[in-house]
């Protein structure tokens, strides 16, 4: 019996978007939009409980037939991979929320358009028909447009139409992936519970007179679609253009909810549906990863500017994330997973605290390391443990969940080759020693010294405390505790790894006798464990 | 139930001095009762876990007990493994670690004058704290259960020298502080993370880096190079002792605030390396050679440093290197039971430092600190280096091998000797002019080392047999003794206890008694004659001090210093010349895909916007050009 659950926590976000239009009263609004998203993370964190708890996925199905004639269904369900994004959407989306309480202007606005952002993801998280999950996919990128567009800087029209062109790029590519997909499967189907059973068909399609590999193409442009999202260097301009004049939350937004959960598709959709085209491209992609890397970290390394430090923290990141999808062992797999988890709520950390103290003057958004441009650490403690313990979790300090994730990924990338953890090793140097720098001209700058009556004030607030120290506890616990997460994440990353290395399972008809009275031959089939 | 006690009790007195530690430092002028409240929840918890521990520990050298992970905190699969182990080897350093904390607090108060208590006073609680974590710390490395738990204590090491560093700035805002500090967390965070990739790299190989059974295990060298650097970057051990050579007039460089930033870290790195000892003995030669040249060298700059304070540092980062060596060569109960001496060299020496200048017991109690102090110091290193020749005799064969590497050696350990002797002697001459010490305890001071090396090298002689084996001493009180209360699973089964250790006792006796005056002025008369315009044995030492000293300046001033940080200057020039490469080439890329959509875009965009809007000429024309064929069409069919 279907309980709708899943579906209750996708509708949830965006009720409660709706009423902001209804709810005039800013107050009231606010705490419409925050209690809607409470309510839909705490289904979310019962998911996950019950997960943890050995509850089947099929308890939390909710499957409804959509448009029949072409075979698109409405049908949602979580595994553990599933269940990851769906945590970090959950934790991330209130704590935006609440940071943007004292918004002067157009609070309601913001919140109504985070709200839609988390419905999105969350329908992304769960989708199980590729076309349900291309819906949510390009609705993510709407409100996006608008956040950046009404509440960002001074070339705020510049980044939003961009970052929505490409999103739209992106997402055109994604449908016409599907598309491929679609056609190519024999009955057509977007139901991935059946493209996984069977696989994508190899068939050739004539473009311009080429015959292509439908699958390939798809492939390709499922590729490209992350690649434009999530992003990839180099095609990652919009994404440097948007966090320079995007507000701190919508940074974190995006940063660590959007680009997580981009991967996280690709990663499903890479290892389910093309297991042999990822498998020869793995290499690729593992390239790939070492050169954002190897950008991220150089351009960190000198970069005066507060936002675009955010920026390159996320695409190190995403070099990362592709390492350990190329290295394809089930550690870095593992390892993948949570490290979204953590950059997660590192970046959230990051991000809104530097957010808070660039709103309150002590730091200004240009250039970071004048003189003076930073506040004394004695006076705004809180900050600086916040903005400590975030660093600490992206370079992957013992002890919080940052470690976790990147160690178990330089596990798995030392089995494909050792030269992948030497270089990991060395980017990680440097960023730590980037990162530092950064942390110092922050809090230790030689002016802010000698200011310290006109500084006193510059602390966070008590509700700033409210939604940033739960993130730091949350990167320690996760950091010292991660076996429940890691033990949810693991059998679906070793079935996901299992389609790209086949073990073929000879398994009995369970019913052995056909109509004709004659015995039917075993079916060999992949093993589906973990589903 | 001691068993299951133990492990929630030291976790939770690890979490009350985190938490007090966080508490300090965001509260700094808060209610000090919930500080004092918190404090006291973790002495009792701590003194409460250790008392289980050595209550539930087995100290009959039963190994199995030693095989019980008493708490698994997290585990994925073999790989990721964090918990708790009872072993005699960590309770016994956990209780040295908690007297020394406790006699920094006790002794002080005695030692100190009135006027210093008072301002001692002011930051007595931010040494607390730091001493809480830097016992936690310990406690935590010590009773490890795998390598991952270790470098979660290394964490709470580098808390403990952030939090001594934040408690001081609020009195002291000066730049020179905030360097050292930032200094210090860069480098141990540089050091925590090439310990973090060994760690993950030796996993890699499929070791589950449990400290059981590690021993026979394939480990890539790479990862146990990196776990190592990373030991020596948090040690301070050349070429990294930046912070420790910073000396400023205005940071309060105490004796107090050195131990509590560096010692955590030591005690840490040491246990992390005392745990791998039976992986590094088997192999890593060109490691060991690597660690023990980067200790001299370490040594050797204390020589050439002007600040005693520098100068202490550095010894005490050099000792800690030798400690590390010796794991490679002398076998991991040797090791620590020389680690536990220097710690206790470096404590006693720097509060006896610390406080000489109001030190008010009589002279003779002076004289006999003194000279205690100083034979400690010089015994430590000769020790060291006799247990490390006596690894290599060991692995070396024939009888023209021994001969080379036992002169090789022995000159080596007269050099270091001396040469250690010698700043000993500067400082203790300083200590000297306050105390009053003779001519002649000073002068012994100063030959007693030469008599210590000769009496090592006849013992290591006495000890050998033609084929290179040095003896061993099985079967005695001293073997039992030390199974008993350095036992643990990290070492080596059948590893036997070195004779070198008696040796350096009964050495040790000898140079106390010299530093007794009123023995000397017998031993004077009778043995030993040295007046000061008498035998030039004395100033042929000397002078061979002034020329190895001058050697030491200039291999150090111009060859290792003169081209390491020019090294890393250019290293960094060329890091940022790459960077900004990349930043350029990054946004000459990103500006070419923007031209080529644009064009591509704005093309047909313009058409389409010119259809649209048009000009009228454009009508018109398109007009007038269309009628005219259609005239001419209409023509031509008329025409037909």
């Amino acid at each position: 019996m279907t309980t709708f659950s899943l579906t209750t926590m996708i509708l949830l976000p965006f009720l409660g978007a709706a009423a902001q239009a209804i709810f005039v009263n800013p107050r009231v609004a606010r705490w419409v939009a925050l209690s809607s998203s409470l309510l839909s993370t705490a289904i979310g964190l019962a998911v996950l409980g019950y997960g943890l708890a050995g509850v089947a996925s099929d308890a939390f199905t909710d499957r409804l037939p959509w448009v029949g004639s072409y075979a698109i269904s409405y049908e949602l369900a979580v595994d553990g991979i599933s269940r990851v994004g769906v945590l970090l959407v959950s934790i991330l989306f209130p704590v935006l929320i609440a940071s943007e309480w004292g918004r002067a202007r157009g609070a309601r606005g913001m919140h109504a358009l985070f709200l839609i952002l988390q419905g999105a993801l969350l329908g992304t998280a769960c989708s199980q028909d590729l076309f349900l999950l291309f819906f949510f996919w390009s609705i993510s990128s709407v409100p996006v447009f608008f956040l950046v567009g009404i509440w960002g800087g001074e070339k705020k029209e510049s980044a939003a139409f961009r970052t929505l062109v490409t999103s739209a790029l992106g997402n055109a590519l994604l449908l016409g992936a599907f598309i491929l997909i679609y056609y190519s499967s024999s009955p057509h189907t977007f139901l991935m519970s059946d493209l996984l059973s069977v696989g994508v068909p190899e068939k050739m399609i004539r473009v311009a007179g080429l015959s292509l590999s439908a699958s390939k193409v798809a492939f390709l442009f499922i590729f490209l679609a992350t690649a434009l999202r999530a992003p990839i260097w180099p095609l990652h301009g919009w994404f440097t253009q948007m966090v320079a004049q995007a507000p701190a939350s919508v940074v974190v937004a995006i940063a660590g909810a959007v680009v997580p959960s981009g991967i996280l598709v690709f990663s499903r959709l890479s290892h389910g549906l093309f297991p042999e085209i990822f498998s020869s491209a793995s290499g690729a992609i593992l390239v790939v990863g070492l050169i954002n890397i190897a950008v991220g970290t150089c351009a960190l390394l000198l970069e005066k500017e507060l936002s675009a430090l955010l920026a390159w923290i996320t695409i190190t990141q995403v070099g990362l994330s592709m390492i350990a999808l190329g290295s394809g062992h089930e550690s870095s797999m593992v390892g993948l997973v949570y490290q979204q988890l953590s950059m997660s709520l590192a970046l959230a950390g990051l991000g809104l605290v530097l957010g808070a103290l660039r709103s309150r003057g002590a730091t200004k958004w240009g250039s970071l390391l004048d003189e003076g441009s930073g506040v004394s650490l004695l006076d705004v403690p809180v900050a600086g443990v916040v903005t400590a313990f975030s660093i600490a979790t992206v370079v992957g300090f013992p002890g919080l969940c940052g470690f976790i994730g990147q160690s178990l990924i330089v596990l798995g990338g030392f089995e494909r080759s050792p030269w992948i953890a030497v270089l990991v090793g060395i980017s990680c140097v440097l960023l730590f020693s980037g990162l530092f720098g950064v942390y110092r001209a922050l809090f230790f700058s030689p002016a802010a010294s000698d200011e310290r009556a006109s500084t006193s004030t510059l602390d966070l607030s008590l509700r700033e405390k409210g939604y940033l120290i739960p993130l730091v506890v949350l990167m320690v616990i996760l950091g010292v505790y991660p076996k429940p997460i890691l033990d949810e994440i693991k059998p679906a990353a070793e079935d996901l790894l299992k389609r790209v290395h086949p073990r073929q399972v000879v398994e009995p008809n369970p019913t052995p006798i056909n109509p004709e009275g004659t015995p039917v031959e075993p079916v060999i089939r992949p093993s589906l464990e973990g589903r | 139930m001691v068993l299951k006690a133990f492990p929630w009790t030291l976790v939770f007195s690890i979490a009350m001095a985190l938490a007090m530690a966080i508490y300090g430092g965001l509260r700094p002028r808060g209610r000090p009762a919930l500080g004092v409240f918190m404090g006291s929840l973790f002495s009792v918890a701590f003194v409460l876990a250790l008392t289980l521990a050595a209550l539930g520990v087995s100290w009959e050298a039963v190994p199995s007990i030693w095989n019980t992970e008493l708490f698994s905190l997290a585990s994925s699969g073999p790989v990721l493994r964090l918990g708790l182990r009872l072993e005699p080897a960590a309770v016994l350093m956990c209780w040295v670690a908690l007297a020394l904390y406790l006699y920094v607090f006790i002794l002080e108060s005695v030692f100190l004058g009135r006027s210093e208590q008072k301002s001692a006073n002011s930051t007595k609680n931010v040494t607390f704290e730091a001493a809480a974590l830097g016992l936690a710390a310990t406690a935590l490395a010590w009773f490890s259960s795998s390598l991952w738990t270790a470098l979660l204590g290394q964490v709470l090491a580098m808390i403990a020298g952030a939090r001594v560093y934040l408690r001081l700035a609020s009195s002291d805002r000066s730049a020179d502080l905030s360097r050292i500090f930032l200094s210090d967390i860069r480098e141990r965070g540089c050091g925590l993370i090439l310990m973090v990739f060994g760690a993950a790299i030796s996993a890699a190989s499929g070791a589950s880096l449990d400290w059981v059974g590690l021993s026979g295990q394939t480990i890539p060298e790479m990862g146990v190079t990196l776990i190592v650097l990373g030991v020596m970057l948090q040690a301070q051990i050349f070429p990294a002792f930046g912070w420790s050579r910073i000396e400023s007039q205005r940071t309060p460089t105490s004796a107090r605030v050195r131990l509590l930033v560096s010692s955590p870290a030591l005690w840490v790195g040491f246990a992390t390396l005392y745990k791998l000892s039976a992986v590094l003995s088997e192999s890593y030669t060109g490691l060991f050679f690597g660690v023990l040249a980067a200790t001299l060298l370490t040594a050797l700059s204390a020589l050439g440093v002007s600040g005693a304070s520098c100068a202490f540092g550095l010894i005490q980062s050099s000792l800690v290197g030798m400690s590390m060596a010796s794991l490679f060569v002398a076998g991991a109960r040797t090791s620590a039971v020389f680690f536990l001496i220097s710690q206790l060299t470096v404590w006693a020496a720097a509060l006896f430092f610390r406080g000489a200048p109001h030190i008010s017991e009589s002279k003779v109690h002076r004289r006999i600190w003194a000279g205690f102090l100083v034979a400690l110091a010089f015994g430590g290193p000769g020790f060291a280096s006799a247990a490390a020749l006596q690894g290599l005799l060991a692995s070396s064969g024939g009888a023209f091998g021994i001969l080379l590497v036992s002169v090789t050696w022995i000159a080596l350990a007269m050099a270091f000797m001396r040469l250690t002797a010698h700043h000993a002697n500067d400082l203790t001459h300083s200590v000297d002019e306050k105390l009053g010490l003779s001519q002649a305890a000073s002068t012994a001071f100063r030959v007693s080392p030469v008599v210590l090396v000769v009496l090592f090298s006849l013992a290591i002689l006495w000890c050998s047999d033609p084929l290179g084996s040095v003896g061993q001493l099985e079967g005695s009180l001293g073997l039992s003794w030390s199974e008993r209360f350095f036992g643990s699973n990290a070492v080596a089964q059948g590893e036997t206890f070195q004779i070198m250790l008696w040796v350096w006792m009964g050495l040790l006796t000898l140079a106390v008694s010299l530093g007794l005056p009123d023995r000397l002025a017998g031993m004077k008369m009778r043995f030993l004659r040295l007046p000061s315009e008498g035998y030039s044995f004395a100033s042929v030492l000397d002078g061979v001090v002034v020329q190895a000293t001058k050697m030491a300046e200039a291999l150090l001033g111009a060859g290792v210093w003169g081209f390491f940080p020019a090294f890393l200057f250019r290293l960094t020039r060329r890091i940022a010349a790459i960077g900004r490469a990349v930043k350029a080439f990054d946004r000459l890329l990103v500006q070419t895909l923007e031209e080529v959509v644009r064009t591509l875009v704005e093309v047909p965009a313009k058409a389409v916007q010119l259809a649209h809007t048009g000009s009228i000429q454009v009508y018109l024309l398109f007009t007038v050009g269309l009628a005219l064929s259609m005239l001419l069409h209409f023509f031509v069919q008329l025409t037909r």
